[in-house]
């Protein structure tokens, strides 16, 4: 059996800001942004964290960000003035497992989430075997983030 | 006192480990529950009073570490509290059936944090007040 995703918008934000706000407030609020990643990103490279959720309903819930504010984000939970790239994948790695978690605590349960996968990788398209369903621009320190939630298909 | 703190993210250890220190706590750490149950081997009888637990880890989880603690006497005294993602209902009773005394759920602010070292009796009486 595969259910149908009954997700909105809002829920994922909510569920965004509640790891900004317990981790990455230092640099305020997360807000909902008139532009897209692709429109506001200096960069044509991102740093993308994503999280496998396995069960009736299968797909990924992925973070995406440009490599400095990825940084910003890794500086911030570490409180450190620099951090290396293992520092960034683990910081990025941890945020998309708080928000996937939170997200697959809204489906119905039984299903499980896998560990988190963390990469640079140009601005992303869907591949051939997910979908995208929901989209979620936010901006974050005055740049861009974004959360989607992908289905695989069966 | 000393606490473990096991997760298998760097950030988060850090983020755990800071609190507790600024608490009065001395650490360790590991990346998931095999390297935990090899520090508190290592430990002998200066078992850590409390154990953080994250529960989804490569090598082995949260939930596996709990029970096989569980298993052995000479660890009984020691606090287990989950700290994880995984918020359904049905995972947190499976967690304290396991033998887990307090669950929080990430992402947490320090205060809840504080709040469940409370209820377990493991608040410094300098940070309660």
């Amino acid at each position: 059996m595969t259910t149908t995703l009954d997700l909105q918008l809002e829920d994922i934000r909510v569920v965004t800001d509640d790891v900004w706000t317990s981790f990455l407030a230092t640099y305020g609020p997360l807000e909902w942004s008139p532009v897209t990643l692709e429109e506001a990103s200096p960069t044509d490279e991102l740093v993308q964290a994503s999280v496998a959720i396995h069960g009736d309903w299968t797909g990924t819930v992925t973070l995406e960000m440009a490599p400095a504010t990825a940084e910003t984000a890794a500086r911030t939970m570490l409180h450190l003035d620099a951090v290396e790239e293992v520092d960034v994948t683990d910081a990025l790695g941890e945020l998309v497992n708080m928000i996937g978690g939170n997200i697959k605590s809204l489906l119905p349960s039984g299903s499980t989430l896998g560990l988190p996968i963390v990469i640079r990788a140009p601005l992303c398209t869907a591949g051939a075997s997910t979908i995208e369903h929901y989209r979620v621009e936010l901006t974050w320190a005055g740049t861009p983030i974004r959360i989607r939630v992908w289905s695989t298909a069966r | 006192m000393r606490a473990l703190v096991i997760d298998d993210s760097r950030t988060m250890r850090s983020l755990l480990s800071r609190q507790l220190v600024a608490l009065g706590y001395e650490t360790l750490q590991a990346g998931n529950g095999q390297e935990a149950l090899e520090v508190m081997d290592q430990a002998g009888a200066d078992v850590p009073v409390l154990a953080t637990v994250d529960w989804n880890m490569p090598v082995m989880d949260g939930l596996t570490f709990v029970q096989r603690v569980r298993t052995r006497q000479e660890w009984r005294s020691m606090s287990l509290m989950m700290v994880t993602t995984e918020a359904e209902y049905d995972q947190i009773v499976r967690a304290l059936a396991a033998g887990a005394h307090e669950y929080l759920i990430k992402p947490f602010t320090p205060e809840a944090f504080s709040d469940k070292l409370q209820l377990l009796g493991l608040l410094p009486e300098r940070a309660a007040q």
